[in-house]
């Protein structure tokens, strides 16, 4: 009998919502089951990407992100079209940045003048994404939508503030809305029941969660996404059965990581690659949420989000992707540079971290742990004076009593620790001895040496303890080994053994009520016996 | 009382109501709309009707004019039912037929829970806390030389076969000359202890026999009203109530203004004397009004939230609005009245309601067993609706509850025209979905001054109903009529213009009241969502609900379904009780067998602090909307609307 999978069943799907016209239409959604989850349901229509452009020069692009349309940034119908014909976007997002009446607050004439010029330039579905000030997107929208009647655009984002004024224009001119909320799912539910009172169709309206940018707050967006597409096909929730689309792009590249430069932030590497793979694991992780549309503005994450797509819903191999393409001159960081210096001290002991080992090893370390600070303290006295004594007597007892607290983690750094403390000792040895009067100066001597014999005789010591160590652990390595394999002999055999008499299963004697569990579990909160 | 029927034309309604009602209320409660601006004073003229058979009182106004009259029109507001009646309203604005049935549906009252002493006597929960017993014996004589005291307890022994008897040191000074002066012949006040085990202790002695005059107190401390009862221990009546403003409001109307305000130097003694002050007042109100001596005054109970008996008792609440929020006790000695302040004789012993938490206090207690919820079978949603509201929920088994932050909303706090249930609120409302002419009935049929609890309820249901106001509680911005303004920002309706108002000026309801009202129905609805999802039951497991709260019987129960206030259940299912602190206060001056019972209630009620519950927020946001984002829980109202909505649209 093979291994077989656990299969939920569904109380819903997504309507499929169809987006533009004619022959290049989109369709997406439709699927019968949770995201990618093929195996369960049925995902009729891939996720889809649109690519963003602006309505306006965008001014503060990451270099990045601007390079691969240097060209046409300044030219909405032209960028679109390079958008389609060099880079094959399945659809273009305009996003009306110049109607935002803190910018340019361009009136609802020239936007539909701007809109009109891409319509005109690309023949796949157009998407229209709004400033976000609710009054302003409902008059621009309004009017857009009456003047390209029937094109089936999609308008968006609709509050519920506004939802009245677009929705009616959009149903009454035949286009898709998106119904956005704040980040809850009963909000987003709200909107799509405003919406559907209105009288909206069903397979008119795609949800906008309000999308996170990666290290933004995308774990919010995520988890809501999640709980939109469980309410949706696990409760049968009508209201919440749409398509969901994520603006990302805009999220990602105007976050500060993907914005500074390599001199900035040598550490976080090649700006350009940033850019793109924060793009690419924020796509990454809303298709695993459920996302149906995803908006994005590199062509290089889109190309990457895209085979992602096709790998995992069609298989193949991911060797096959071309890695990122570079179109800026490399940057040249010195990582090695910018690392820490490497502690050997910890490598060596951490080799000898089997628990029953250390154990051993702590109580051989006792005695010279011991030793250390006693040596410190007497010599610190005689400095007493000296201000540098008593911040680094200081800085010792915190670091003691660090190493009580995490017994664990200990031994590196109690190991380190003592080196330290050898060396501090010395220093001050040494310097006390430069500052004490001629006539104590051979006094200190000797007590100096003194301190390094003591000191050679424990490396010595712990070196020999640390060889008798590493003797026991192997031998004891060994012997796990061997146990283990009888253990998973037995196992086998136990296994076979049940495979033979499947066991069953008996019900408990005394069933519990609703009542009793009730109680029982009221009792666990109120701390009653 | 004679009954008539009343049928209206055309809408072909009929209701049966007592003589001397005004025909305008018979119509509100068969679900008939009259336009009316007024309330009832018969001022606006618009509630015209012509009765086209029967005989109705008054009804005449100068707003009819000379033909009006002689050919049977009437007002309806001033009209008394005196006879069978047709009345026809006259379709002034065009309404189709069809949407006139489409316009109310007639009142579903909740039933209302009457204390029932025979019942319990029945069931042999009636104990009396206080007991009085009449005994005489023989004069001492040189044969006879027994202490007086020993005397009286022989006499008790024989007579009423009493033991385990102790006395006051006060009761003992009285002995010697009470005894002489009565011959012989005396009553003695016996507190019986509240667990079965413990001392009978007599409290005072009367001479002659007064068993038959035996009363106590009950008082419910309000944050906001202080209430009192003198009830007959013997019939358990009610003899005389009276409530008034607790004075603490002067320092500010919430607990937590008031748990500030104690915290200053000086507070806490100035919130208790004021606490003690409204008090002894009103018990002098009421032992005016019921004729009784303040001597014959043999107990007197206490229910009050958390922070009110701290601050009655006058123990520092600081601590109940820091987080752990930990109250200082659950449960409070007996006392004597007068140690506190009480203007009571000596032997009156005063007990207190026990606290369940910080904010599920000994109101919601004293309601729990009021109610009588805590000893049934039924599974039971309990909820008190006043300056905040609680919820509690079980039965005889278990017992869930927790404090929702509702604001006072239902008080008619944060509302515009907010105002308690009193003369001149609007009470009860209806509209013309087409003229969009409301018809706003008020408590003493004066001229609306503002809206209560009940009647913003019914208000809000009725234009959410009407599609006046959508899911989000925002007005439909294209409806066209002037009564529909912004002012400064924000949309109101206007319910009555200054000229029919008890008001200087326009009586509205604005868009931020019904945002308050949403939020207050939406910590309830959530509330209650919440603990059931605790224990793992639905609203379809609670066999009753019973509702507390000093929004008054009045409520229609459907409007605070239409809304989600009360989940949608058979009305049947939902009784009210009024001031259910009061209620237990009473029942606990009554019977011992509460005061027995209540330490284990107490101990049963499991708290769940909402802000500390996980599923409580979501619950929240999905309850603010009409009536709720998930409409399925409500199918009766959605079932109306889609009608509405097909017979619109035909």
């Amino acid at each position: 009998m093979g291994f077989e999978i656990f299969k939920e069943t569904y109380a819903g799907s997504i309507s499929p919502i169809t987006l533009g016209k004619g022959d290049k239409a989109v369709t997406v959604g439709g699927e019968s089951c949770l995201p990618l989850y093929t195996f369960e349901g049925e995902m009729p229509n891939k996720p889809r990407i649109a690519m963003e452009i602006w309505d306006m020069e965008p001014s503060d692009w990451a270099e990045p992100a601007k390079k691969p349309f240097e060209d046409v940034l300044s030219d909405p119908a032209a960028w679109a079209k390079k958008c389609v014909e060099d880079y094959g976007a399945d659809m273009i997002v305009l996003q009306l940045k110049s109607a935002d009446p803190n910018g340019k607050d361009a009136s609802p004439d020239e936007i539909v003048a701007t809109v009109k010029k891409v319509l005109e330039a690309i023949n796949v579905p157009l998407i229209l994404w709004g400033t976000a000030n609710n009054q302003k997107d409902e008059e621009v929208l309004k009017k857009v939508s009456e003047s390209c009647e029937g094109e089936n655009l999609v308008l968006g984002p609709v509050e519920d503030d506004n939802h009245k004024g677009i929705g009616a224009s959009a149903m009454g001119f035949g286009h898709t809305v998106i119904s956005s909320s704040p980040i809850d799912v009963n909000l987003a539910k709200q909107v799509n029941i405003l919406l559907e009172n209105l009288g909206v169709p069903t397979d008119r309206i795609i949800i906008d969660p309000t999308t996170g940018g990666l290290g933004y707050g995308m774990e919010y967006s995520y988890s809501v996404m999640e709980r939109i597409k469980m309410a949706a096909l696990l409760q049968g929730d009508d209201k919440l059965q749409y398509p969901m689309i994520n603006n990302l792009g805009n999220e990602v590249w105007r976050c500060k990581e993907a914005n500074q430069s390599a001199d900035e932030a040598p550490e976080l590497g090649d700006p350009e690659r940033r850019g793109i793979l924060m793009e690419v694991a924020g796509a990454v992780s809303y298709l695993m949420a459920g996302s149906d549309i995803l908006i994005m503005r590199h062509p290089e994450s889109i190309r990457m989000v895209k085979s992602f797509i096709d790998l995992i819903l069609e298989g193949g191999s991911a060797e096959d992707i071309a890695p990122i393409s570079k179109q800026l001159a490399d940057v040249d960081i010195d990582f090695a540079s910018m690392a820490p210096e490497p502690d050997l001290t910890i490598e060596e002991e951490k080799k000898a971290a089997p628990k029953k080992a250390a154990a051993k090893k702590e109580e051989k370390k006792e005695e010279p742990k011991k030793a250390a600070p006693k040596k410190e303290e007497k010599k610190a006295e005689p400095a007493k004076e000296e201000k540098k004594a008593e911040p680094k007597k200081a800085e010792a007892k915190p670091a003691a009593e660090e190493k009580a607290a995490r017994p664990e983690e200990d031994e590196a750094a109690k190991a380190k620790a003592e080196e330290e403390k050898k060396k501090k000792a010395e220093e001050e040895a040494k310097a006390k001895a430069e500052q004490e009067a001629k006539a104590k100066e051979e006094e200190e001597k000797k007590k100096k040496q003194e301190a390094e014999k003591k000191a050679k005789g424990e490396e010595e010591a712990r070196k020999k303890a640390e060889a008798e160590k590493k003797a026991k652990r192997e031998e004891e390595e060994r012997k796990l080994r061997e146990k283990r394999a009888k253990e998973r002999e037995k196992l086998q055999k136990k296994r076979e053994a049940a495979q033979e008499k499947p066991g069953t299963l008996t019900p408990a004697e005394e069933q519990k009520s609703h009542l009793d569990k009730i109680v029982e579990r009221l009792d666990r909160i109120h701390r009653r016996a | 009382m004679t009954q008539y029927k009343v049928s209206f034309l055309p809408h072909e309604k009929e209701i049966t109501v007592d003589e001397g009602q005004s025909l305008i209320r018979a119509a509100m409660d068969a679900g008939v709309h009259i336009n009316a601006s007024c309330g009832g004073e018969g001022v606006c003229g618009k509630c015209r009707v012509l009765i086209e058979s029967g005989e109705v009182d008054e009804g005449i106004s100068e707003q009819l004019s000379k033909e009006d009259i002689e050919n049977g029109y009437r007002l309806a507001c001033l009209s008394k039912v005196k006879s069978d009646l047709t009345v026809r309203i006259p379709t002034e604005s065009f309404i189709d037929a069809k949407v006139l049935n489409l316009q109310g549906t007639p009142r579903k009252t909740a039933r209302i829970k009457q204390l029932n002493l025979e019942d319990l006597k029945e069931k042999g929960l009636f104990v009396p806390p206080v007991e009085k017993l009449y005994v005489e014996m023989p004069a001492p004589d040189s044969m006879d030389n027994e202490a007086d005291v020993t005397r009286l307890v022989g006499a008790l022994q024989r007579d009423h076969g009493e033991h385990r008897l102790e006395f006051d040191l006060s009761v003992l000074r009285k002995v010697p000359d009470v005894i002489r002066e009565a011959d012989y012949k005396v009553t003695v006040n016996i507190a019986r202890p509240v667990r079965e085990d413990g001392r009978n202790r007599v409290i005072n002695i009367q001479s002659g026999d007064t068993t038959d005059r035996n009363f106590a107190i009950a008082v419910d401390i309000g944050t906001t009203t202080i209430y009192g009862q003198v009830i007959d221990l013997i019939s358990g009546e009610v003899l005389a109530q009276y409530g008034d403003f607790n004075s603490q409001i002067s320092y500010g109307e919430d607990i937590i203004s008031r748990i500030v305000h104690a915290e200053k130097q000086g507070g806490l003694e100035k919130l208790h004397s004021l606490a003690i002050s409204t008090i002894n007042s009103v018990i002098a109100k009421i032992i005016k009004n019921s004729g009784v001596d303040k001597d014959e005054i043999s107990t007197i109970t206490f229910s009050g939230n958390t922070t009110m008996t701290q601050l009655f008792l006058s123990v520092n609440p600081r601590y109940i609005r820091r987080s752990p929020y930990v109250p200082a006790a659950n449960i409070y000695p007996p006392f004597k009245a007068v140690e506190i302040g009480l203007d009571l004789p000596n032997h009156v012993t005063a007990l207190v309601y026990p606290q369940v938490s910080s904010y599920v206090g000994g109101d919601i207690v004293a309601g729990v067993m009021g109610s009588g919820m805590y000893q049934d079978e039924e599974v039971t949603l309990y909820m008190d609706i006043g300056t905040n509201a609680e919820v509690v929920i079980g039965n005889k088994d278990w017992l869930v509850c927790a404090a929702c932050s509702a604001g006072p909303a239902f008080e008619g706090g944060g509302i515009k025209f907010g105002m308690r249930a009193a003369e001149g609120a609007i009470e009860d409302f209806s509209i013309d979905p087409v003229a969009l002419e409301p018809m706003n009935v008020t408590i003493g049929n004066v001229r609306p001054k503002g809206i209560c609890g009940s009647g913003l309820i019914t208000t809000v249901a009725v234009m959410f109903e009407m599609g006046i106001i959508d899911n989000r509680g925002k007005f439909n911005r294209d409806l066209d009529t002037p009564r529909l303004r912004e002012v400064d920002g924000v949309y109101e309706f206007v319910l009555a213009w200054k000229d029919v108002a008890g008001a200087d000026r326009d009586v509205v309801l604005s868009e931020i009241d019904i945002d308050n009202l949403i939020r207050a129905k939406g910590a309830i609805y959530s509330g209650c969502m919440t603990l059931l999802s605790e224990v793992g039951l639905s609203v379809h497991d609670l066999d009753r609900i019973i509702m507390a709260g000093g929004f008054g019987s009045y409520i229609d129960l459907e409007k605070t379904m239409t809304i989600g206030l009360l989940p949608e259940i058979d009305a049947e299912k939902v009784t009210f009780i009024g001031n259910g602190s009061l209620m237990g206060a009473r029942m606990s001056a009554l019977t011992n067998s509460i005061r027995r019972d209540v330490v284990a209630t107490v101990k049963k009620m499991t708290n769940f602090e909402l802000s500390e519950t996980k599923s409580f927020m979501d619950n929240y946001v999905a309850a603010l909307f009409l009536p709720h984002t998930e409409q399925n829980l409500f199918p009766a109202l959605k079932a109306r609307l889609e009608d509405r909505q097909r017979q619109m649209e035909q």
